[in-house]
Protein backbone atom coordinates (compact mmCIF):
# COMPACT_ATOMS: atom_id res chain seq x y z
CA UNK A 1 0.00 0.00 0.00
CA UNK A 2 1.39 3.43 -0.90
CA UNK A 3 2.15 6.04 1.75
CA UNK A 4 -0.48 8.26 0.20
CA UNK A 5 -3.16 5.59 0.59
CA UNK A 6 -2.07 5.05 4.21
CA UNK A 7 -2.31 8.77 4.95
CA UNK A 8 -5.73 9.07 3.30
CA UNK A 9 -6.98 6.03 5.26
CA UNK A 10 -5.63 7.54 8.45
CA UNK A 11 -7.34 10.87 7.83
CA UNK A 12 -10.56 9.05 7.06
CA UNK A 13 -10.37 6.90 10.18
CA UNK A 14 -9.94 9.99 12.36
CA UNK A 15 -12.95 11.71 10.88
CA UNK A 16 -11.14 14.32 8.81
CA UNK A 17 -12.77 13.21 5.58
CA UNK A 18 -16.30 11.85 5.10
CA UNK A 19 -16.75 8.72 7.27
CA UNK A 20 -17.64 5.81 4.99
CA UNK A 21 -17.89 2.87 7.33
CA UNK A 22 -19.50 2.14 10.68
CA UNK A 23 -16.12 2.26 12.36
CA UNK A 24 -15.31 5.63 10.78
CA UNK A 25 -18.69 6.98 11.90
CA UNK A 26 -17.84 5.87 15.42
CA UNK A 27 -14.47 7.63 15.24
CA UNK A 28 -16.07 10.75 13.83
CA UNK A 29 -18.63 10.88 16.63
CA UNK A 30 -15.92 10.27 19.19
CA UNK A 31 -13.74 13.17 18.11
CA UNK A 32 -16.29 15.64 16.74
CA UNK A 33 -19.09 17.25 18.64
CA UNK A 34 -22.34 16.83 16.76
CA UNK A 35 -23.49 20.39 16.29
CA UNK A 36 -26.28 21.65 18.44
CA UNK A 37 -26.94 24.05 15.62
CA UNK A 38 -30.02 23.00 13.71
CA UNK A 39 -29.70 22.27 10.00
CA UNK A 40 -31.32 24.83 7.71
CA UNK A 41 -34.62 23.02 7.18
CA UNK A 42 -35.13 21.90 10.76
CA UNK A 43 -38.52 23.57 11.14
CA UNK A 44 -39.84 22.38 7.79
CA UNK A 45 -37.94 19.39 6.36
CA UNK A 46 -40.68 18.89 3.74
CA UNK A 47 -39.31 22.01 2.01
CA UNK A 48 -36.44 19.79 0.82
CA UNK A 49 -38.95 17.62 -1.05
CA UNK A 50 -40.60 20.66 -2.63
CA UNK A 51 -37.26 22.25 -3.48
CA UNK A 52 -35.65 19.22 -5.10
CA UNK A 53 -31.99 19.02 -6.10
CA UNK A 54 -30.11 22.28 -5.82
CA UNK A 55 -27.04 23.59 -7.63
CA UNK A 56 -24.25 25.60 -6.10
CA UNK A 57 -24.73 29.27 -6.89
CA UNK A 58 -21.59 30.53 -5.19
CA UNK A 59 -18.62 29.24 -3.25
CA UNK A 60 -16.95 31.29 -0.61
CA UNK A 61 -13.51 29.93 0.18
CA UNK A 62 -10.96 31.20 2.64
CA UNK A 63 -7.78 32.30 1.01
CA UNK A 64 -7.16 35.77 2.34
CA UNK A 65 -3.62 36.44 3.48
CA UNK A 66 -4.94 38.92 6.01
CA UNK A 67 -6.82 36.20 7.82
CA UNK A 68 -3.80 33.91 7.91
CA UNK A 69 -1.74 36.75 9.31
CA UNK A 70 -4.39 37.42 11.92
CA UNK A 71 -4.44 33.76 12.99
CA UNK A 72 -0.66 33.62 13.11
CA UNK A 73 -0.48 36.77 15.20
CA UNK A 74 -2.96 35.33 17.68
CA UNK A 75 -1.03 32.09 17.84
CA UNK A 76 2.12 33.97 18.69
CA UNK A 77 0.74 36.53 21.12
CA UNK A 78 -2.46 35.37 22.75
CA UNK A 79 -1.22 31.92 23.63
CA UNK A 80 2.44 32.69 24.15
CA UNK A 81 3.39 30.61 21.18
CA UNK A 82 1.19 27.65 21.96
CA UNK A 83 -1.46 26.40 19.55
CA UNK A 84 -4.65 28.31 18.97
CA UNK A 85 -7.66 26.01 19.39
CA UNK A 86 -9.25 25.03 16.10
CA UNK A 87 -12.72 26.15 17.21
CA UNK A 88 -11.43 29.71 17.67
CA UNK A 89 -9.89 29.65 14.20
CA UNK A 90 -13.20 28.35 12.82
CA UNK A 91 -15.14 31.14 14.51
CA UNK A 92 -12.75 33.72 13.10
CA UNK A 93 -13.20 32.35 9.61
CA UNK A 94 -16.96 32.31 9.89
CA UNK A 95 -16.90 35.92 11.10
CA UNK A 96 -14.45 36.84 8.37
CA UNK A 97 -16.80 35.46 5.72
CA UNK A 98 -19.84 37.08 7.27
CA UNK A 99 -18.12 40.45 7.29
CA UNK A 100 -17.24 40.03 3.62
CA UNK A 101 -20.85 39.42 2.57
CA UNK B 1 -33.11 5.22 15.73
CA UNK B 2 -33.17 1.46 15.76
CA UNK B 3 -32.51 -0.51 12.60
CA UNK B 4 -36.17 -1.51 12.48
CA UNK B 5 -37.36 2.10 12.79
CA UNK B 6 -35.12 3.22 9.93
CA UNK B 7 -36.20 0.31 7.75
CA UNK B 8 -39.88 0.97 8.38
CA UNK B 9 -39.50 4.63 7.50
CA UNK B 10 -37.57 3.84 4.31
CA UNK B 11 -40.37 1.47 3.33
CA UNK B 12 -42.97 4.15 4.05
CA UNK B 13 -41.09 6.65 1.91
CA UNK B 14 -40.85 4.12 -0.92
CA UNK B 15 -44.66 3.96 -0.88
CA UNK B 16 -44.98 7.73 -1.28
CA UNK B 17 -47.11 7.42 -4.42
CA UNK B 18 -49.84 5.68 -2.41
CA UNK B 19 -49.42 7.35 0.98
CA UNK B 20 -47.65 10.67 0.72
CA UNK B 21 -48.59 11.81 4.21
CA UNK B 22 -46.84 8.86 5.89
CA UNK B 23 -43.86 9.27 3.57
CA UNK B 24 -43.42 12.93 4.48
CA UNK B 25 -43.90 12.18 8.19
CA UNK B 26 -41.22 9.49 7.97
CA UNK B 27 -38.91 11.77 6.04
CA UNK B 28 -39.32 14.45 8.72
CA UNK B 29 -38.49 11.95 11.45
CA UNK B 30 -35.33 10.84 9.61
CA UNK B 31 -34.25 14.42 9.08
CA UNK B 32 -34.70 15.21 12.76
CA UNK B 33 -32.75 12.09 13.75
CA UNK B 34 -29.86 12.37 11.28
CA UNK B 35 -29.85 15.99 10.07
CA UNK B 36 -27.54 17.18 12.82
CA UNK B 37 -25.09 14.35 12.22
CA UNK B 38 -24.94 15.01 8.49
CA UNK B 39 -24.71 18.75 9.05
CA UNK B 40 -21.70 18.19 11.33
CA UNK B 41 -19.97 15.85 8.89
CA UNK B 42 -20.36 18.16 5.91
CA UNK B 43 -19.52 21.24 7.95
CA UNK B 44 -16.30 19.63 9.24
CA UNK B 45 -15.17 18.55 5.78
CA UNK B 46 -15.93 21.95 4.27
CA UNK B 47 -13.86 23.64 6.98
CA UNK B 48 -11.03 21.18 6.39
CA UNK B 49 -10.94 22.03 2.70
CA UNK B 50 -11.22 25.78 3.26
CA UNK B 51 -14.85 26.37 2.32
CA UNK B 52 -16.70 28.37 4.94
CA UNK B 53 -19.99 28.89 3.20
CA UNK B 54 -23.40 28.00 4.58
CA UNK B 55 -24.85 27.92 1.08
CA UNK B 56 -22.57 25.00 0.15
CA UNK B 57 -23.36 23.22 3.41
CA UNK B 58 -27.11 23.66 3.02
CA UNK B 59 -27.02 22.59 -0.64
CA UNK B 60 -25.21 19.33 0.10
CA UNK B 61 -27.45 18.47 3.06
CA UNK B 62 -30.54 19.35 1.01
CA UNK B 63 -29.46 17.18 -1.91
CA UNK B 64 -28.51 14.23 0.29
CA UNK B 65 -31.91 14.12 1.96
CA UNK B 66 -33.71 14.71 -1.32
CA UNK B 67 -31.90 11.73 -2.86
CA UNK B 68 -32.92 9.70 0.16
CA UNK B 69 -36.56 10.68 -0.47
CA UNK B 70 -36.29 9.86 -4.15
CA UNK B 71 -34.74 6.42 -3.76
CA UNK B 72 -35.04 5.22 -0.16
CA UNK B 73 -34.54 1.54 -0.89
CA UNK B 74 -31.05 1.97 -2.35
CA UNK B 75 -29.83 1.63 1.21
CA UNK B 76 -30.08 -1.57 3.23
CA UNK B 77 -28.44 -2.61 6.48
CA UNK B 78 -25.83 -5.34 6.60
CA UNK B 79 -27.14 -8.58 8.04
CA UNK B 80 -24.65 -8.26 10.89
CA UNK B 81 -25.56 -4.64 11.68
CA UNK B 82 -26.36 -3.98 15.32
CA UNK B 83 -27.10 -0.26 15.17
CA UNK B 84 -27.76 2.59 12.76
CA UNK B 85 -24.13 3.56 12.07
CA UNK B 86 -24.29 1.93 8.65
CA UNK B 87 -27.11 4.28 7.73
CA UNK B 88 -25.08 7.26 8.91
CA UNK B 89 -22.10 6.08 6.85
CA UNK B 90 -24.36 5.77 3.81
CA UNK B 91 -25.70 9.31 4.27
CA UNK B 92 -22.10 10.49 4.54
CA UNK B 93 -21.13 8.75 1.29
CA UNK B 94 -24.13 10.24 -0.54
CA UNK B 95 -23.14 13.68 0.77
CA UNK B 96 -19.53 13.16 -0.29
CA UNK B 97 -20.56 12.23 -3.82
CA UNK B 98 -22.93 15.17 -3.99
CA UNK B 99 -20.26 17.62 -2.83
CA UNK B 100 -17.77 16.28 -5.36
CA UNK B 101 -20.30 16.46 -8.19
CA UNK B 102 -21.56 19.89 -7.17
CA UNK B 103 -18.07 21.37 -6.98
CA UNK B 104 -17.15 19.87 -10.34
CA UNK B 105 -20.29 21.22 -11.94
CA UNK B 106 -19.80 24.65 -10.42
CA UNK B 107 -16.27 24.99 -11.71
CA UNK B 108 -16.70 23.13 -15.01
CA UNK B 109 -15.52 25.13 -17.96
CA UNK B 110 -14.18 28.00 -15.94
CA UNK B 111 -10.51 27.37 -16.66
CA UNK B 112 -8.59 25.84 -19.53
CA UNK B 113 -6.31 23.16 -18.25
CA UNK B 114 -3.31 21.23 -19.43
CA UNK B 115 -3.91 17.49 -19.65
CA UNK B 116 -2.15 15.63 -16.92
CA UNK B 117 -1.12 12.20 -18.12
CA UNK B 118 0.90 10.91 -15.28
CA UNK B 119 1.33 11.65 -11.67
CA UNK B 120 4.61 11.39 -9.80
CA UNK B 121 4.72 8.68 -7.21
CA UNK B 122 5.84 9.70 -3.74
CA UNK B 123 9.56 9.08 -3.78
CA UNK B 124 10.08 8.60 -0.08
CA UNK B 125 10.57 5.16 1.40
CA UNK B 126 7.47 3.27 2.26
CA UNK B 127 6.47 3.88 5.87
CA UNK B 128 5.75 0.93 8.10
CA UNK B 129 2.17 0.10 9.00
CA UNK B 130 2.96 0.40 12.73
CA UNK B 131 3.71 4.08 12.29
CA UNK B 132 0.19 4.71 11.08
CA UNK B 133 -1.37 2.48 13.70
CA UNK B 134 0.28 4.58 16.42
CA UNK B 135 -0.75 7.95 15.05
CA UNK B 136 -3.47 9.43 17.22
CA UNK B 137 -5.60 12.47 16.52
CA UNK B 138 -3.21 14.76 18.42
CA UNK B 139 -0.23 13.70 16.31
CA UNK B 140 -2.35 14.06 13.19
CA UNK B 141 -3.43 17.58 14.15
CA UNK B 142 0.17 18.56 14.93
CA UNK B 143 1.30 17.25 11.56
CA UNK B 144 -1.40 19.27 9.80
CA UNK B 145 -0.37 22.39 11.71
CA UNK B 146 3.02 22.16 10.01
CA UNK B 147 1.27 23.06 6.77
CA UNK B 148 0.11 26.49 5.76
CA UNK B 149 -3.66 26.89 5.73
CA UNK B 150 -3.67 26.92 1.93
CA UNK B 151 -1.55 23.78 1.64
CA UNK B 152 -3.77 21.98 4.14
CA UNK B 153 -6.91 22.89 2.22
CA UNK B 154 -5.37 21.77 -1.07
CA UNK B 155 -4.13 18.48 0.37
CA UNK B 156 -7.46 17.59 1.98
CA UNK B 157 -9.39 18.53 -1.15
CA UNK B 158 -7.16 16.21 -3.18
CA UNK B 159 -7.74 13.47 -0.61
CA UNK B 160 -11.47 13.98 -0.86
CA UNK B 161 -11.19 12.81 -4.48
CA UNK B 162 -8.46 10.23 -3.91
CA UNK B 163 -8.86 6.80 -5.46
CA UNK B 164 -5.99 4.38 -5.20
CA UNK B 165 -4.23 3.72 -8.49
CA UNK B 166 -6.00 6.55 -10.28
CA UNK B 167 -4.77 9.98 -11.27
CA UNK B 168 -6.32 13.06 -9.79
CA UNK B 169 -9.29 13.94 -12.03
CA UNK B 170 -8.58 17.02 -14.14
CA UNK B 171 -11.80 18.57 -12.84
CA UNK B 172 -10.35 18.51 -9.35
CA UNK B 173 -7.16 20.22 -10.43
CA UNK B 174 -9.33 22.74 -12.21
CA UNK B 175 -11.29 23.38 -9.03
CA UNK B 176 -8.13 23.89 -7.00
CA UNK B 177 -6.50 26.08 -9.63
CA UNK B 178 -9.61 28.21 -9.67
CA UNK B 179 -9.91 28.42 -5.90
CA UNK B 180 -6.28 29.21 -5.23
CA UNK B 181 -5.32 30.98 -8.43
CA UNK B 182 -2.47 28.62 -9.22
CA UNK B 183 -1.41 25.96 -11.75
CA UNK B 184 -1.72 22.15 -11.80
CA UNK B 185 2.06 21.87 -11.53
CA UNK B 186 2.04 23.95 -8.36
CA UNK B 187 -0.82 21.91 -6.93
CA UNK B 188 1.21 18.73 -7.35
CA UNK B 189 4.28 20.34 -5.81
CA UNK B 190 2.24 21.52 -2.84
CA UNK B 191 0.89 18.02 -2.32
CA UNK B 192 4.32 16.42 -2.50
CA UNK B 193 5.76 18.95 -0.09
CA UNK B 194 2.86 18.55 2.33
CA UNK B 195 2.99 14.76 2.25
CA UNK B 196 6.72 14.81 2.87
CA UNK B 197 6.25 17.00 5.95
CA UNK B 198 3.49 14.74 7.28
CA UNK B 199 5.50 11.57 6.67
CA UNK B 200 8.54 13.01 8.41
CA UNK B 201 6.46 14.11 11.36
CA UNK B 202 4.83 10.69 11.67
CA UNK B 203 8.20 8.97 11.48
CA UNK B 204 9.58 11.11 14.27
CA UNK B 205 6.56 11.16 16.51
CA UNK B 206 4.69 7.89 16.24
CA UNK B 207 7.30 5.19 16.82
CA UNK B 208 6.54 2.72 19.54
CA UNK B 209 9.08 3.23 22.29
CA UNK B 210 10.73 0.23 23.95
CA UNK B 211 9.13 -0.44 27.32
CA UNK B 212 12.21 0.55 29.33
CA UNK B 213 11.99 4.11 27.99
CA UNK B 214 8.37 4.58 28.90
CA UNK B 215 7.90 6.77 31.96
Amino acid sequence: MSNRKKIVDLFQSKGLLFPESEMEVEEFELFNLIDNERPADWDAPEEIIKRGLQKLQQIKSVSGDSLSDEIEALRMVARKGSDLPQHIIDKMRAKHNKDDK
Amino acid sequence: MTIEEVENILLAISDKDNDEKSAVAGFTALYHSYGRFLNSVVSRVLKDIGIYDEHVLNTVVNNTFFKLYQKPLIFSFRKEATDDKGFKAWLSIVAKNDLKASLAEYYRGTLSLEIVNDEPVIESDELKEEIFVNVNLKVLDKALQLLSERDKYILLTLYLYYEEGKNTPSDVLKILCNMYDTTPVNIRKIRERAEKKIEEYFSKNSHLKPLKHVK
